[in-house]
C-alpha cells in the first residue's frame, strides 16, 4: 500500500462509509464534547478504547493500524515524557532524579531533572484526549467520501462555499501525501552527493514551494469542476433525510453528552459554592467518573 | 451542421492586475455537431477562451471582459455558470483534479443530485452513461482503483451525464499512449455523431488529432489567427514556427518535396508523390555507424517487483547504453518505463539481476546522473531561475551557467519566479538545473508531454546539442515521430518485458511490435510501403528516396 493509497476512502462496502456525513460528523462532535469535559483517566481510557473498537468493527486495514499506532505512541507518549519531566503545577511528586541540583552546570541551571508522578498522569489525560480524536478523526476520514461530508454540512445549512473549503482540504489528502512524496524524490534527484540523493530529511525544508503552487493549481480546477455540475446551485436541491436509526442514535449521543456537560457545570459550581443537597448523586458520580 | 450554438463577439479580456489583454477582439461561431480543435503556443489564451465559452469568466471572473457571448440569440452573460453547465460540459486537463467523489457512481450523479434529481433517474442515467463511455460494471468501483485513461473516461461521464450540447476537453490525451489515444478520440467522434454533440478540444498533439477534426481554431497571442478547415491551414499558418502548430508529418513531407497540395491523407499524399515525383525505388538499407563507444549503463536479468505484487512489474531486462547516444524507451502506459527508470536512478532496489552505472554500483553514481521526472513542476523550489540552477550547485563556473541560460532562452529570466513561467520554460529550467551539473547519463521521462512545437524543438536541440558532447540521453516518450527523428537507437517496451531494441528503422517499422507497444504506425511508413520504396519512419529518409519530378516548382 502507498502512502496515497493510506489517505484514500474505502470502499463503500464498508458500513462505516455508508453511514451519512451528518451522524459521521455528530459523532465526532460528540466525542470531542466529551473528550474536553472529561478529567477522569480510566474514562477516557474507555473512550479511546471504545475508538479503537469502532476502527476493528470498520475493519481498518494492517497498514493503516501501524501507521495509527505510530501516530498514537508518539502521541500519547511525548504527552507522557514531556509533562513528567516539566510539571510545574504543585502538588508534585518526584518518582525518579534524572539531574541532581548539585549536578555541575546542569543541576545548577534546571534545579534537577525529575520525573514527576502527577506529571505522568497529566500527560496521560492530554495524551489520551488527542489519542480519541486522531482515532475518531483518521475513521472518519478513512471512511468517508468528501461529497457526503459535504452534503451534511450543506444539510446543516453552512455555505456551500465555506463547505466546499474545508472537505476540499479532505479530498486532496491523498494527493498530498503522494506529492509530499514525489517532490522530497524530485529534491533527492536534484542533490549532486551521494548523500544527499540518498537523504529525505534534509529535503524537508524545501517541499513547501512546489506543493503549495500545485496544490493551489488543483484546488482551481476542482472548484471550478464542482461549478460547472451545479454544485452552488441551491434552487433545485433536494433534502436528503437522516435515516431513522441513525438519526435515533444521534440523539442519544447528543443526549448523553448534554447530561455529561450538564452534570460537569453542576460539579464545578459546586466547588464554587453553590451546592444543592438534591444533586448529591450526580456530584459523587461526576467525581468518580468524570 | 448550421445550426448555431453559440456566438462570441469581439470578445476581449484582460485579468486584474495585467496591463494586456489575454483575449482580443475575439469572434468565432460554433454550430451544431461540429469537432472544433483549439490549438496555440502556451499563454496564448486557449484556457481563458475556455473559460468563455463555458460562461465562468462572464460576470463574475474579476477582470475585465468586453463583448457578447450569446446562444440561440440570447445573452449568456444572464446566465449562472450552473446554468451554463447544462449547455456547456468542460472536462479538465487532469482528472485527478476534477474528480470529487469515492465511487465511480458517485461521481457521474454528483450533478444530477446538485439539481436535485431523482435517485432512481440517477441510477439509470448513470448507468447508461458508464456504458456510453466504455466503463459498464464500474459503478460501485473505487475512482483510485482506476487506471489513467479510465479516470479520462469517468471525467467525461461526470459532464456527460449532464447532456451538454457543447463538450469542451482541455488536452484530454497529453499523458496517453497512442492506443489510447485512439480509443478515446474515437469515442468522442461517436458522441459527435450519435449524440449530435458539439465537441472542443484544446490540445497541442494536432499533427495526430488532426484526421478527427474538421475545424482548426489557431490563437496567438490573444487572437484568432486561423479559423477554418484543418486541411487548409497548413498552407496558412503551417509554416510560421512563432504560431506553434505541429503539422502531421505527411503536410511536413509535402511541404519538404514542394507538392502542388498540402494534405494530411496518406492517399492523397501517395497520388500526389507518384504524379509529381520521381521516385527511387532502389532499396538500400541504413548502415549503423559502429564506433568503439564507452559503456555507461548495463542491466542484466534485471527484474523488479513492487512490495506486495503478486508479479514482476520488470521482467529479465536486458540492454547496454553508450556515451553519446540517445535512446529512446516506448510502450504503453504502464508497461514499466518509469519503473526501470527508478532503477536506475537509484530510487528502488533490485529484485533481481544487475545494474552498472558509469562503471560502478548505482547507489555509488546515481547521483551523477540527471533525471527529470514526469511532472517538472515539482522539482522547482527557489525563488528565481538562477537560484534555481544553483540549487545544490555552488561551485558552478559563472560564466558556463550564463551560457547555458543564453543556449536555453533563459537569459532574460534570470531573475524571475520559475513556477510563474510557461510550461516549456519550466521545463527548460529544470533541464538547466540538470545540466549544469554536467551529469554523464540523462534520463527524461515523457518530456514533451503537453508541450507545445516551439518547446518540442527547443528540447530536440537541447538533447543534439548534449549528445554532441559525449553525454548519453535516455528519454521515454510515446512520440513515435520524436523518437524516429532523434533517437539513436529505441527500447520498445511490453508487459514488463523488452520485446525490441534497435535502430529506429529497425523497430519503428515493424506493425506487429508497434501494435505490441502500443503505438501508432508511423505515416511514413505507410507512405513509403505505398510507393514501394526501403520502409521508412522519418521526412528525411522518405526525401532521400523522393525527387521533385517538375523543376523550378515554387513552394
Amino acid at each position: 500500500m502507498s502512502i496515497k493509497q493510506l489517505w484514500e476512502g474505502a470502499d463503500s462496502n464498508s458500513w462505516m462509509t455508508r453511514l451519512d456525513g451528518r451522524s459521521k460528523l455528530c459523532i465526532l462532535f460528540s466525542v470531542a464534547i466529551l473528550a474536553i469535559t472529561i478529567d477522569n483517566p480510566r474514562t477516557l481510557f474507555l473512550l479511546f478504547s471504545g475508538t479503537l473498537l469502532l476502527h476493528f468493527a470498520a475493519k481498518t486495514s494492517i497498514y493503516k493500524w501501524q501507521v495509527f499506532a505510530l501516530l498514537l505512541l508518539l502521541g500519547l507518549w511525548g504527552s507522557m515524557v514531556s509533562q513528567a519531566l516539566f510539571f510545574a503545577q504543585t502538588p508534585r511528586t518526584p518518582l525518579v532524579m534524572l539531574i541532581s541540583p548539585d549536578f555541575p552546570l546542569l543541576g545548577t541551571l534546571t534545579n534537577g531533572l525529575f520525573i514527576y508522578q502527577e506529571g505522568i498522569l497529566y500527560g496521560a489525560i492530554q495524551g489520551l484526549r488527542s489519542s480519541i480524536m486522531l482515532s475518531l478523526g483518521l475513521l472518519i476520514c478513512w471512511n468517508s467520501d468528501p461529497r457526503q461530508l459535504l452534503k451534511a454540512l450543506v444539510a446543516w445549512h453552512l455555505s456551500p462555499q465555506v463547505a466546499f473549503m474545508l472537505v476540499t482540504a479532505l479530498r486532496f489528502l491523498p494527493v498530498l501525501a503522494s506529492e509530499t512524496g514525489e517532490v522530497i524524490t524530485a529534491l533527492r534527484l536534484r542533490s549532486n552527493s551521494k548523500i544527499d540523493r540518498q537523504s529525505t530529511w534534509r529535503h524537508l525544508p524545501y517541499v513547501v514551494n512546489p506543493l503549495l503552487a500545485r496544490c493551489l493549481r488543483r484546488a482551481q480546477t476542482l472548484a471550478l469542476s464542482v461549478v460547472s455540475r451545479g454544485f452552488f446551485l441551491t434552487s433545485n436541491k433536494k433534502t436528503y433525510d437522516w435515516p431513522q436509526k441513525e438519526l435515533i442514535m444521534c440523539s442519544i449521543i447528543v443526549l448523553v453528552v448534554v447530561l455529561t456537560v450538564s452534570s460537569k457545570i453542576v460539579y464545578l459550581a459546586s466547588e464554587q459554592g453553590y451546592y444543592v443537597g438534591a444533586l448529591r448523586y450526580i456530584y459523587d458520580w461526576t467525581k468518580l467518573y468524570l | 451542421m448550421s445550426t448555431n450554438m453559440l456566438s462570441i463577439k469581439d470578445v476581449s479580456y484582460c485579468y486584474t492586475g495585467r496591463k494586456i489583454s489575454t483575449l482580443k477582439n475575439i469572434s468565432l461561431n460554433i454550430h451544431k455537431q461540429e469537432m472544433i480543435l483549439i490549438a496555440g503556443r502556451t499563454g496564448c489564451g486557449k484556457s481563458t477562451l475556455i473559460k468563455i465559452i463555458n460562461g465562468l469568466l462572464l460576470g463574475n471572473g474579476g477582470g475585465k471582459f468586453t463583448g457578447e457571448v450569446t446562444s440561440k440569440g440570447f445573452n449568456i452573460l444572464t446566465l449562472t455558470p450552473e446554468e451554463m453547465g447544462l449547455l456547456v460540459g468542460t472536462v479538465y486537463q487532469s482528472p485527478d483534479d476534477q474528480l470529487f467523489a469515492m465511487t465511480v457512481e458517485d461521481e457521474v450523479g454528483f450533478v444530477l443530485e446538485n439539481h436535485g434529481v431523482d435517485n432512481e433517474i440517477i441510477k439509470k442515467d448513470v448507468k447508461e452513461t458508464l456504458n456510453r463511455v466504455g466503463l459498464s460494471g464500474f459503478e460501485k468501483r473505487s475512482i483510485h482503483a482506476l487506471s489513467g485513461g479510465q479516470r479520462q473516461r469517468l471525467a467525461l461521464a461526470s459532464v456527460l451525464i449532464n447532456k451538454p450540447q457543447i463538450l469542451i476537453l482541455d488536452e484530454p490525451v497529453s499523458q496517453m499512449n497512442p492506443a489510447g489515444v485512439r480509443e478515446f478520440l474515437d469515442l468522442l467522434k461517436e458522441l459527435n455523431e450519435e449524440d449530435g454533440i458539439t465537441i472542443i478540444v484544446v490540445e497541442h498533439r494536432v499533427h495526430e488529432l488532426a484526421k478527427y477534426f474538421p475545424r482548426l481554431i489557431m490563437m496567438y497571442e490573444g487572437e484568432i489567427i486561423y479559423d477554418g478547415d484543418i486541411n487548409a491551414a497548413w498552407s496558412k499558418v503551417g509554416d510560421e514556427i512563432k504560431y506553434g502548430l505541429r503539422e502531421p508529418q505527411n503536410v511536413k513531407l509535402c511541404r519538404n518535396l514542394a507538392l502542388s497540395n498540402l494534405t494530411s491523407k496518406t492517399d492523397e499524399v501517395i497520388n500526389l508523390i507518384k504524379n509529381e515525383c520521381f521516385v527511387d525505388t532502389a532499396k538500400c538499407n541504413s548502415i549503423l555507424e559502429k564506433r568503439e563507444r564507452k559503456v555507461v549503463l548495463e542491466a542484466k536479468g534485471l527484474s523488479y517487483c513492487y512490495p506486495g505484487a503478486h508479479s514482476n512489474t520488470l521482467n529479465d531486462i536486458n540492454f547496454t547504453l553508450y556515451q553519446g547516444e540517445t535512446v529512446a524507451l516506448m510502450g504503453y502506459n504502464g508497461a514499466g518505463k518509469s519503473t526501470m527508470f527508478n532503477l536506475i536512478a537509484g530510487l528502488t532496489d533490485l529484485t533481481a539481476g544487475k545494474l552498472r552505472l558509469l562503471g560502478g554500483k548505482v547507489t555509488d553514481n546515481a547521483h551523477k546522473l540527471g533525471f527529470l521526472r514526469q511532472d517538472p513542476d515539482l522539482m522547482l523550489l527557489a525563488d528565481t531561475v538562477t537560484k534555481e540552477i544553483y540549487w545544490h550547485n555552488k561551485n558552478l563556473d559563472d560564466a558556463k551557467i550564463i551560457e547555458l541560460m543564453k543556449h536555453l532562452d533563459l537569459a532574460d529570466k534570470a531573475e524571475d519566479f520559475p513556477l510563474a513561467l510557461s510550461k516549456g520554460q519550466r521545463l527548460r529550467v529544470v533541464l538547466a538545473a540538470l545540466l549544469a551539473r554536467q551529469p554523464k547519463l540523462l534520463l527524461l521521462d515523457e518530456p514533451t508531454t503537453g508541450q507545445d512545437q516551439q518547446s518540442l524543438l527547443d528540447i530536440k536541440n537541447i538533447i543534439r546539442a548534449y549528445t554532441a558532447k559525449e553525454g548519453t540521453v535516455f528519454f521515454c516518450t510515446h512520440d513515435v515521430e520524436l523518437a524516429a527523428e532523434i533517437a539513436d537507437r529505441v527500447f520498445l517496451m511490453g508487459e514488463g518485458k523488452l520485446i525490441a531494441q534497435g535502430t529506429p528503422q529497425e523497430v519503428l517499422t515493424n506493425k506487429d511490435l508497434l501494435l505490441a507497444g502500443g503505438l501508432s504506425i508511423p505515416p511514413m511508413l505507410k507512405i513509403s510501403e505505398g510507393i514501394n520504396i526501403a520502409q521508412c519512419v522519418t521526412v528525411e529518409e522518405v526525401s532521400r528516396h523522393v525527387h521533385k519530378a517538375i523543376m523550378g516548382r515554387s513552394r
